[in-house]
């Protein structure tokens, strides 16, 4: 019995230490050095290292999205040779697996482990919830972060001093922008050079935060406008086979159909299939240009299609466009890279005024420079290739202003691949064109 | 045509077209359970191995669309092949103790591998093509894409022959006498090595085919093949493991019933109907609609 | 001196009736104060999630390594858990650790119910069906967002006020030692043999005399109950859940970890648990590689490890006493049979 007892200890001993060795040695490496390595007297050096934590996902499902971000960042960068003023700029890429739990603890790794001066973007809403968190516990300013949901507006304003650290959305609440889409239609309704049937409108979203979001915004601006929305569907992540639902649509007979889709299988599968059903609706799908290969997916069935998002129209933008695929030998998204390219831009300002005006860049100064410039609005960026200028205002944040005047996607219609500019009448390339079969 | 029977006629339509590619992932998955008794979980896979080859075959070097197709179906019957050999093959001399829960987890290892190679190979791009077949037909006042009656007919066909052979020639009876009584066919001469190898690339390549022919649909990404997995496992399911014969009506089932679904209760709910139908078959008729003597069991 | 060392067995007895042995509390003393010693907030992080997958792993063993179901729709009932923990806290404001216990009833419930459905069902069609009723729930959670906010996600307030990972590493720490204990305690009663019966060959338990129904049903609810309160747990650890929770990824993240860990052994999903969470986390730089090395060691592991990392353990241990002592050996040679490999 003895032995027997022994042999059975023995057993969980080995395992336990083997675990716990074999942990320590794998990730400990880091962990156990002395907290006081780095001391933020460090980075108040002239010429001390800068490091930027940036979340994005980079395996799993998004990871597309996340290389788009990685890219565009580093493009930002490398063109002010990786120095602000003296300092050499580090990345830590964070992968947050588009996963709440993984990336809320690879970011606190990276603020411990890998000490990063201050925190920087990340992609999905539910990511931002969990690293809110971790921000606000290691009081580790965040800036620009794109989960859009309200569900990031709502828990920063149930403790606006505890989740100051997170430092600003770059992409507003769905409803801020969707609006877009009903002033376009309705303008070219008054104008004349549309006359709907009916005044029906179907939506469609794809099942997840930001399609559930989007589409309770849209549908309640349509019918403000005096749409009756008579359908809304739900389509799964990655569906690509839409015959039911466009044959449905098609028998509601509706003037509209709008909605959106972030995949780009899904959205190219269901404007080609919307031809091939002949749905008799005009279509605006938001997302449609996300992804720079959608043409190529949708080809000629996308004509008459209408898209909110930014455009490659200045010159600027052209260039970085261009430069972009010289680079990295892929077509670039406007909403993914080119914004993102802008955003990092806009962290350059604040890091290069925290050094002006605060002394030096580190973590507590980039969170007061954060808190005193960037949030009241006096700190702005005004040389975007796709926004006039990047603001917030204590009324709007953690949204940024949205206008005519700061941000605001242009709504487009396309005609073979390209896209014509129809609202806002700011920077208007030509009027809403109606498919011959709906006139 | 009325309102109501238009709509029927709508579901019918839709229902089956799309029922007969899921009849022709199904028929692959249940053959290799059938013979190998592996719960292949990899299938979705290699279905997108089939989308990338035609993809790379019909855009770079310019092959017609069969042509691209057909290779896209050699080239996964051959990936498989090498799987069955190098994977499957080592398992089975190894220990043939818990064959079923091994093979599975093998299969879920062999998709992860399969998936993130796929990423690392070709990126995270989206790779498809607009159409194989410009233009539509239209019945009735549907109307339906070219590519869409193209790639049932190819499903059909490729069935129909698959069935030929399996009940016409040596070799496909073969592979059903080991699906029925592995012993006794080993008992008579039949080689089983030879046999596992070939059910499983053919297996393979009518998931690679099923690909390709979607290609207009849905393009080749490292992540597309989770969705079709699902929808031949609820066939197999609704039919009865292993009843090769059955998962034809059983696409056509799950098409109709899913669309139908979809209609009745929008999409989101759709889901949750066309589950609580399979999980009732489940509990009522654990066998499978069509369930056959002889087949597996399902208590083994 | 005699009388010190029986009083020792008799001790080691006691404890060995919960799954432990002296050294085995040694060094669960030695985790327990390990964060205390290291002060590192990231790796008590990753030493709660190392501890939450494990306790789920061994509660997924109890139901695979023994009456033989892979439960395929095992994350459904963690975050059933996690959804019934986070509402009772937003929507009435009901304590969390009450909130979990909760979570762990109505997982538990929806496990009985599992366990009704797969009566008659075995192998993978059990597998299936778990697994068609996971996906189902997965739809309601998504589709009822009147509760849940659907995808959206819902914020959960936190189980600590403090910002520190400790309190929740003692939390689970517990919660762990409890499933193990709570596990091994009816493994090692005769309803671990019922289960095994069941397990081997169902019609020839059922032959046998033993109620079937009653021993899946009740294997079930444990084990889902088990998912339902670390399903709590994790809704207010991470402060946010989505519907995602209930992917069947995270099931085959569990099911990994149990397997690779040793099926039938309970403890080998926590050694999993604590050995791979840690590796893959070092391995995080190389990107798909590493998701890359993960399916070649499932790979690996199921072609020439089928037992796991408690079958190599005990591989090494025959070696061992096979060249001390031949007598000795022999009779490992049967524990090693006995511990059901």
């Amino acid at each position: 019995m003895n032995s027997f007892l022994f042999k059975k200890s023995r057993k969980f001993v080995v395992a336990l230490t083997t675990a716990l060795v074999l942990s320590l040695t794998l990730t400990g490496c880091g962990g156990a050095k002395p907290a006081s390595e780095t001391t933020p007297a460090a980075s108040a050096a002239p010429n001390s290292v800068i490091k930027i934590g940036v979340i994005i996902p980079l395996t799993g499902p998004a990871a597309r999205t996340g290389q788009e971000f990685k890219d565009s960042i580093n493009m930002a960068f490398s063109e002010i040779n990786n120095k602000v003023g003296e300092h050499p700029i580090e990345f830590k890429w964070i992968d947050s697996e588009s996963d709440a739990e993984k990336g809320a603890r690879a970011y606190e790794s990276a603020i411990v482990n890998d000490k990063i001066t201050v925190g920087f973007m990340d992609w999905h809403s539910w990511v931002s919830v969990s690293c809110m968190e971790v921000a606000a516990k290691y009081k580790m300013p965040h800036f620009f972060s794109y989960g859009a949901t309200d569900v990031v507006n709502q828990k920063y304003k149930s403790d606006p001093e505890k989740y100051a650290y997170w430092m600003g959305k770059a992409w507003p609440t769905p409803e801020k922008l969707s609006i877009g889409y009903v002033s376009a239609v309705e303008e070219a309704i008054t104008k004349g050079i549309w006359k709907p049937e009916n005044k029906k409108v179907a939506l469609f979203g794809v099942d997840n935060d930001w399609g559930r979001g989007f589409c309770a915004a849209l549908g309640e601006q349509y019918k403000a406008a005096g749409w009756e929305v008579v359908a809304t569907e739900w389509v799964g992540l990655g569906e690509t086979e839409f015959y039911p639902l466009l044959n449905k649509l098609k028998g509601l007979n509706v003037s509209l159909v709008a909605g959106t889709m972030s995949d780009p299988s899904s959205v190219s599968s269901l404007i080609k299939q919307s031809r091939e059903v002949g749905l008799k609706s005009l279509i605006a799908s938001d997302g449609l240009g996300w992804v720079g290969e959608w043409y190529k997916l949708t080809g000629d069935a996308s004509d008459y299609v209408i898209d909110q998002i930014p455009q490659w129209t200045t010159p600027e933008a052209k260039k970085f466009q261009a430069d972009f695929v010289a680079k990295y030998n892929y077509e670039p998204g406007a909403a993914v890279a080119g914004m993102s390219y802008d955003y990092t831009k806009f962290l350059i300002k604040v890091l290069e005024a925290t050094e002006k005006d605060y002394g030096a860049i580190t973590t507590e100064n980039l969170f007061k420079a954060g808190k005193e410039k960037v949030m009241t609005g006096q700190l702005s960026y005004k040389d975007g290739i796709l926004m006039k200028e990047y603001k917030y205002t204590p009324e709007t944040f953690p949204d940024p202003v949205i206008d005519g005047d700061h941000y605001m996607f242009p709504v487009v219609q396309y005609f073979g691949g390209k896209p014509n500019v129809i609202w806002p009448a700011a920077f208007k390339d030509a009027d809403l064109k109606i498919p011959d079969n709906l006139k | 045509m009325d309102m109501d029977s238009m709509q029927l006629f709508n579901i019918v339509l839709t229902g089956v077209l799309r029922g007969g590619l899921y009849a022709l992932m199904a028929v692959g998955l249940s053959l290799v359970f059938g013979v190998m008794n592996i719960p292949n979980f990899a299938h979705g896979e290699f279905y997108m191995l089939g989308a990338y080859f035609s993809y790379f075959t019909y855009t770079y070097f310019h092959f017609g669309p069969i042509s691209s197709i057909l290779l896209a179906a050699v080239g996964t019957f051959i990936l498989g092949a090498i799987a069955e050999k190098t994977l499957f093959y080592p398992l089975r001399k190894r220990s043939k103790k818990n064959w079923i829960m091994n093979t599975f987890l093998l299969t879920l290892g062999i998709s992860i591998v399969l998936q993130n190679g796929a990423k690392m190979l070709w990126g995270n791009t989206y790779r498809g093509i607009t159409q194989y077949w410009p233009g539509k037909v239209s019945i009735a006042s549907f109307n339906i894409s070219n590519d869409r009656i193209a790639g049932f007919c190819i499903a059909m066909v490729t069935i129909a022959i698959f069935w030929l052979f399996l009940n016409k020639t040596t070799m496909g009876r073969a592979i059903r006498a080991v699906s029925q009584d592995e012993t006794g066919a080993s008992i008579v001469g039949v080689n089983l090595n030879v046999i596992h190898t070939l059910t499983f690339a053919l297996s393979c390549l009518l998931a690679g085919l099923a690909g390709a022919i979607l290609l207009s649909i849905s393009p080749a990404y490292p992540f597309m093949g989770v969705q079709p997995l699902y929808k031949s496992w609820f066939v197999l399911i609704l039919v009865g493991m292993g009843n090769i014969g059955a998962s034809i009506y059983g696409g056509l089932l799950v098409g109709l019933l899913e669309t139908f679904a979809y209609m009745k209760f929008g999409s989101g709910w759709q889901d949750v109907v066309s589950l609580a139908i399979i999980i009732m078959i489940l509990i009522f008729k654990p066998r499978g609609l069509f369930a056959k003597k002889g087949v597996k069991s399902v208590s083994e | 001196m005699e009388k010190a060392e029986s009083s020792l067995t008799k001790g080691g007895r006691f404890i060995g009736k919960f799954g432990f042995t002296p050294l085995s509390i040694a060094m669960l003393f030695v985790l327990a104060i390990f964060p205390l010693v290291l002060q590192d907030e990231v790796i008590t992080r990753l030493l709660i999630s190392a501890l939450m997958l494990g306790a789920l792993a061994m509660a997924f063993d109890f139901t695979a390594g023994f009456i033989n179901i892979n439960n395929f729709g095992y994350a459904a009932f963690w975050g059933v858990g996690a959804y019934t923990s986070a509402l009772l806290a937003v929507k009435l404001g009901i304590s969390p650790w009450l909130g979990m216990l909760a979570g762990g009833i109505l997982a538990g419930l929806l496990g009985l119910g599992l366990g009704f459905l797969t009566l008659r069902l075995a192998g993978i069609f059990a597998s299936c069906m778990t697994w068609f009723v996971a996906l189902a729930m997965f739809a309601v959670t998504a589709n009822w967002v009147e509760l849940t906010r659907g995808t959206s996600g819902l914020s959960v307030p936190p189980l600590f006020n403090t910002t520190g990972n400790i309190g929740y590493f003692y939390t689970i720490l517990i919660m762990t030692v409890l499933t193990y204990v709570g596990l091994k305690v009816i493994i090692k009663s005769h309803i671990g043999t019922a289960f095994r019966a069941i397990g081997q060959d169902l019609q020839a338990a059922q032959a046998s005399g033993i109620n079937v129904t009653k021993y899946k049903i009740m294997n079930f609810t444990i084990s889902c109950a088990i998912a339902g309160v670390l399903g709590g747990f994790y809704a207010h650890f991470v402060g946010i859940i989505t519907p995602t929770v209930m992917n069947t990824s995270h099931t085959v993240e569990v099911m990994v970890l149990s397997f690779v860990g040793g099926r039938g052994t309970i403890w080998g999903g926590l050694i999993a648990g604590l050995v791979m969470i840690p590796s893959m986390e070092y391995l995080k730089g190389l990107m798909e590689l590493r998701l890359l090395i993960y399916g070649v060691l499932m790979i690996v592991v199921m072609i020439f490890f089928p037992s796991g990392l408690a079958g190599l353990y005990y591989k090494v241990v025959q070696l061992i006493r096979k060249n001390a002592s031949l007598t000795k050996g022999k009779k490992e040679e049967k524990d090693v049979r006995r511990a059901g490999l």
